[in-house]
């Protein structure tokens, strides 16, 4: 599991980036934020935090850079247009603390985001862009001999999701646009369907008192989905067709169109030359001349998860190609839509009152972000391996790590029956727990699978439920790489577990066992030991480790005891093994930290 | 089991009950027609009807009454606007074939329709509604308004075609052609009675950053020019009068809406302010019955209404959520001639909010298609292609018994095999040989004596032993019955779109299980049953096991009810309609 901050949570795009996350080869813990409570992506999340507008650039860059830190966040996903230049603008300082922010270089997000600027781009280079002209040279040309005929659309030259977009029918109405807006003067496209011709059949209201009520028609919009790798080069895209709404895509149709996907793939690989990565929007109309665009949006966008729910997995594919650098993975997200359509509607979230000032709470004013204080007092289960042991050891020495410099006080307790029976009272005054308790099958005479659920799972469920009672601050599982199983290498926390054995599959229900509730309680480090339990051993058997694994594992769960956390979050790390463990090394700190981050 | 048919199902306000429906105490068999087969709720119901336009009154209520003595529909829920009149006009017709239509007399709804008269209606009687004028008055006694008015059409809805008109030049320019009325401009001041800690629309951030505009603040002139009216702090009401013509509740909210829809609903608490229910009585002894919505704002003098819809309005589901059923209500009323059990429907709860959100619903492009031939009876679906070989767990439960020999008898059906135990690699392997798809039914449901254990080994391990011997031998299809218990203890409705977070070993085991069965299957369909009956579930599992579908991530869908299970998807994705409530 790995965690995606998405900004805007109240906006379309990041609802539609939540939605899409939820099936795919990843798994992701999600971090909302908004400016405004009422957010309904902030009640989606993992966990929530208020911002600052984006308006105000370094207040909201700052507020942001600590939530990703105290969030462990690997990626961050702009949701909304006024935060994409700030955000394309700072992403090193993202990336010096581990957080991959999914856009595009300053100059390519600002040159999509002036349409101005854009058309004249694609205008020298042939591409298919509709013609475009600044109001006060339209107005000039008015003149003379116009290159454009009434009616055309007006808007602002910077906006987007047909906010202040009006079609103007006449010169009297053109002359009205205050002279103060930045605004730009586009050839007015009907909407037709793919394959049709001529002029569409009016809808809606018509005549004088049409125009005067200002209804777009917002049918037939081709709209293309794309995504630009690391490199430059484009891993896939989804052409659908559109009917908006006021802005807002109500029916979402996929097709095939061959010449809109030449137009789009022409545009976008132009784009990525000057720099444009991550998710690429590109909406158009068709012409008698073939698709030309009129907005392009360096973003996901309101119908990244309706285009997920058909196959095309963007996000997903953008997490692989740009945190896990697994491009051959990002490719076969974005497959072939099939044979199916999305019609959207509107939805209903409750969210209870007192939610709502749990988010306020945690901070439109606050100028950090609040972390309790790292844990001092640690209780060990599975007290009889030795792995418990060298740990009561290096506990009671000092922890070199954020906010907790001192030794630790520690007790323990052996196996998972007399975890049971003591919970209660061992747990008082502890505001660590670390479960190395566990049960491995032996290799000679393997137990029922029931045995291993009742002592890793339940077991976990259990000591997690105790905890979070009695307002323990840390929780640490020790689980297995095992867990992976059946999943692709290299072995990243990021993928879907695919366990192949009970002993796996116990230990991964106890991690959702273990895992913090958001938002306020026990948060929990899981460590996942290399597998053939070099680390832990308790219970009945005790497998011979390695030494060097399980010093190792021993400092990265002093270090995990230590860590300061916002309450009710998961970190999920690798360590030791061959599998990935660049995020252990970045958020634990330790030796090859330095190296690492320079590295990336 | 109730059958009601709900009109204009592809707007917004014929969606609401739709949805509204989860809630509804009653079982009920949904009718959905519009005439268009893209209308998002023809494919939540259980049967669907194109029908022509209302604006061709004649074919448009013929086709009605139809559908309504072949479905045999008991209450009739009108949906959209251009319909209101038509159905007021004939409801006689529709009650000789035993169809009540929720609508009130004719010219109560006309009353409501149209602005000026309403207006007119209520100065006479002393309530509170906005001073209004014909469009020609005003421009008579144009040097007499407070700039900025409202203009908008006399008899609209939704916020079309509202304009904040700023001078007298902009007024004098609206197109003589237009029937609209002028009416004065409350500013979307915040509730004199805040309806609870929160302070609706406060915290709403500024409105210009949003418009996109580069530099600086617009100016005035811009902003005018945009036309984006600020739609906060709406003081929005649903009214529910009962045949009696008893207003029998109502239910008061802030709202706020963005280009007419409500994307916010922050209830009062009750009870409503006194003009609300006022106003309501008024317009049933005008006639009017069943469902109303009231929207106003806050003046420092009380509330001021605006506007009257003599339907079922955009946030009657997001009010059902809170406890206001009106819909259920609605029906104990007018289907079942209660209007005690109707109120006891209309309680709601001020200690939460709702918001409100795009959401999808995707619907194979042959279910349109079907849709749109269909202008007579309803097509039949095409027959299914059946697997050849099919291999069950769970056969010796009622659900799996009757589903061995229901496959059994399905034409192309070669061999359903069924399988208990999952200990024995060799023979799993071995019972999975030539298997297209794969019915995992078998689980253990937490009962004493068994322990959590028990739960994890059956439903976790069971289903992973299953599902890595069917990925072993290439099985492309997976169905596996999960439950609602993976969601937890969120908050209602539960949608297949939210984030499962079982909180129960159970829950825990299953949502394990629903992982594993989809993991490596080409095709995966997950049915997260709620309180669903033996009938409902044969329909979903046979359709899941049969239903063409693309490879792709797993289809998750819930089936059965209880109030505020969401089981709109199954219909739109499995091209069918369980029989609908068993209770």
């Amino acid at each position: 599991m790995i965690t995606v901050v998405i900004t805007a949570a109240g906006g379309g795009v990041c609802q539609a980036v939540l939605r899409a996350l939820r099936y795919g080869p990843l798994s992701v813990r999600t971090v909302g934020v908004d400016p405004d409570p009422m957010g309904v992506g902030l009640y989606w999340a993992d966990a929530a935090y208020l911002v600052p507008p984006a308006s105000d650039e370094e207040a909201y860059i700052r507020r942001l850079l600590e939530i990703c830190s105290a969030e462990r966040a690997d990626a961050l996903i702009p949701g909304s247009d006024p935060e994409l230049v700030p955000l394309a603008r700072h992403q090193d300082r993202f990336l010096r603390q581990g957080t991959r922010v999914i856009a595009g270089s300053p100059a390519a997000v600002e040159l999509c985001r002036d349409k101005l600027a854009l058309a004249r781009f694609c205008g020298e280079r042939g591409l298919p862009f509709v013609e475009t002209w600044p109001l006060a040279e339209a107005r000039e040309m008015l003149g003379g001999q116009a290159p454009f005929q009434f009616p055309v659309i007006v808007k602002p030259r910077a906006g987007s999701g047909s906010v202040g977009v009006r079609l103007v029918h006449d010169l009297d109405d053109l002359l009205r646009v205050p002279p103060e807006a930045d605004f730009v003067v586009q050839r007015y496209m009907p909407p037709l369907w793919p394959g049709q011709s001529g002029q569409p059949a009016p809808s809606g209201r018509t005549g004088a008192a049409g125009r005067w009520s200002q209804r777009l028609d917002q049918s037939n919009e081709v709209s293309t989905q794309l995504l630009i790798g690391r490199s430059g080069e484009i891993i896939g895209y989804s052409l659908t067709i559109n009917r908006l709404k006021d802005g807002v895509p109500m029916e979402v149709v996929p097709d095939p169109h061959p010449s809109g996907v030449k137009a789009s793939l022409e545009v976008a690989s132009a784009l990525a030359a000057q720099g444009m990565r991550g998710p690429l929007n590109l909406t158009g109309r068709v012409t008698p001349d073939g698709v030309r665009f009129f907005e392009a949006n360096p973003r996901f966008v309101g119908s990244t998860g309706a285009r997920a729910a058909l196959g095309s997995q963007a996000v997903h594919a953008a997490l692989l190609e740009f945190v896990l650098e697994r491009s051959e993975e990002a490719r076969a997200c974005l497959r072939e839509p099939p044979d199916a359509l999305v019609l959207r509607h509107v939805e209903e979230t409750v969210v209870p009152l007192d939610r709502v000032e749990r988010v306020r709470g945690v901070g439109a004013g606050a100028v950090t972000v609040p972390l309790p204080p790292a844990p001092r007092r640690a209780l060990i289960t599975g007290a009889s391996c030795r792995l418990a042991t060298a740990l009561a050891r290096r506990l009671a020495t000092s922890v070199e790590a954020a906010g907790s410099p001192g030794p630790f006080e520690v007790g323990t307790l052996p196996g998972i029956e007399e975890t049971q029976k003591r919970l209660r009272q061992a747990l008082e005054g502890v505001d660590a727990v670390v479960h190395l308790a566990e049960l491995r099958p032996a290799a000679t005479d393997p137990q029922p699978p029931e045995e291993l659920f009742r002592a890793n799972t339940e077991g976990a469920r259990i000591l997690a439920e105790a905890a979070r009672r009695a307002g323990v601050r840390r929780l640490v599982y020790l689980s297995t790489q095992e867990v992976y199983g059946g999943a692709p290498r290299p072995w990243s926390e990021a993928l879907v577990p695919r366990p192949e054995s009970a002993y796996a599959l116990s230990k991964w229900i106890g991690e959702m066992a273990c895992a913090g509730r958001g938002g306020e309680g026990t948060s929990a480090v899981i460590l996942r030991a290399p597998p053939g339990g070099q680390g832990a051993a308790g219970g009945r058997s005790e497998a011979a480790g390695g030494e060097e694994t399980r010093e190792e594992l021993c400092e990265a769960i002093a270090r995990a005891c230590a860590l300061q956390m916002p309450p009710g979050g998961t970190l999920v790390l690798n360590v030791g093994g061959s599998a990935d463990t660049r995020r252990a090394r970045l958020y634990l700190g330790g030796p090859g930290a330095q190296a690492q981050e320079e590295e990336r | 089991m109730i059958t009601v048919a709900v009109t204009g199902c592809g707007s917004a306000a014929g969606h609401t009950v739709l949805r509204s429906l989860q809630y509804a105490p009653q079982a009920v068999r949904t009718v959905g027609v519009d005439p268009s087969p893209a209308g998002v709720g023809l494919h939540w119901v259980d049967v669907a009807y194109i029908v022509p336009a209302a604006s061709d009154e004649r074919a448009y209520i013929e086709r009605l009454l139809e559908i309504c003595r072949a479905e045999r529909v008991e209450l009739l829920i009108p949906g959209s606007d251009p319909e209101l009149i038509p159905l007021a006009r004939h409801q006689e017709l529709f009650l000789r074939e035993g169809t009540r239509v929720l609508v009130g007399s004719p010219a109560a709804v006309e009353l409501a329709r149209d602005k000026w008269a309403l207006a007119e209606y209520c100065r006479a009687r002393g309530l509170p509604f906005v001073e209004t004028w014909l469009l020609e008055d005003a421009r008579q006694r144009i040097a007499e308004l407070a700039f900025p008015v409202i203009a908008k059409p006399r008899s609209g809805s939704g916020s079309v075609g509202v304009r904040l008109v700023h001078d007298p030049e902009d007024l004098l320019r609206i197109p003589p052609d237009a029937e609209f009325i002028v009416q004065r401009y409350m500013p979307p001041l915040p509730p004199v009675r805040p309806g609870s800690g929160l302070r609706p629309g406060t915290a709403v951030p500024g409105g210009e950053a949003s418009l996109g505009v580069p530099t600086g603040r617009p100016g005035d002139g811009l902003k005018r020019w945009l036309q984006r009216l600020d739609q906060r702090n709406e003081c929005s009401s649903l009214a529910l009068i009962g045949p009696s013509g008893r207003v029998l509740g109502c239910c008061t909210s802030v709202n706020r809406l963005k280009d007419g829809v409500p994307m916010e609903v922050v209830p009062y608490p009750a009870p409503s302010p006194e003009e609300v229910p006022a106003l309501a009585r008024a317009m049933a002894e005008a006639g009017m019955r069943g469902p109303l919505g009231l929207s106003g704002r806050s003046t420092p003098d009380g509330v001021r209404f605006y506007e009257i819809n003599a339907r079922f309005i955009g946030s009657t589901s997001a009010r059902a959520a809170l406890g206001f059923r009106a819909v259920g209500a609605a029906i104990w009323a007018f289907a079942l001639d209660r209007e005690d059990e109707a109120e006891r429907c209309l309680g709601w709860t001020a200690s939460a909010a709702v918001i409100r959100h795009a959401d999808d619903t995707v619907v194979p492009k042959e279910g349109i298609a079907r849709l749109g031939r269909a202008r007579g009876i309803p097509e039949a679906p095409p027959p299914m292609p059946m697997p050849r070989r099919v291999l069950l767990t769970g056969a010796s439960e009622p659900v799996g018994a009757s589903l061995v020999e229901l496959l059994r008898a399905a034409p192309g059906v070669e061999e359903v095999r069924t399988l208990t135990g999952t200990e024995d690699e060799e023979r799993l392997s071995g019972a999975m040989e030539g298997i297209e798809a794969v019915v995992h039914l078998a689980e253990l449901r937490p009962a004493p004596p068994i322990r959590p254990e028990e739960l994890y080994a059956a439903n976790a391990e069971g289903t992973r032993r299953l599902a890595s011997a069917a990925r072993g031998a290439g099985v492309a299809r997976m169905v596996y019955l999960s439950s609602t218990e993976v969601y937890g203890s969120a908050t209602p409705p539960w949608s297949e779109t939210q984030a499962p977070r079982p909180e129960t070993a159970y829950g825990q085991s299953k949502l394990a299980g629903e992982m594993l069965c989809a993991d490596g299957a080409a095709i995966a369909v997950i049915l997260r049953a709620g309180d669903a009956s033996t009938v409902d579930l044969r329909g979903a599992i046979l359709r899941a096991v049969a239903m063409p579908l693309s490879p792709g991530q797993p289809l998750v869908l819930n089936v059965g009810s209880g109030p505020g299970l969401d089981t709109r998807r199954i219909r739109a994705r499995l091209g069918w309609a369980p029989s609908g409530r068993s209770g």
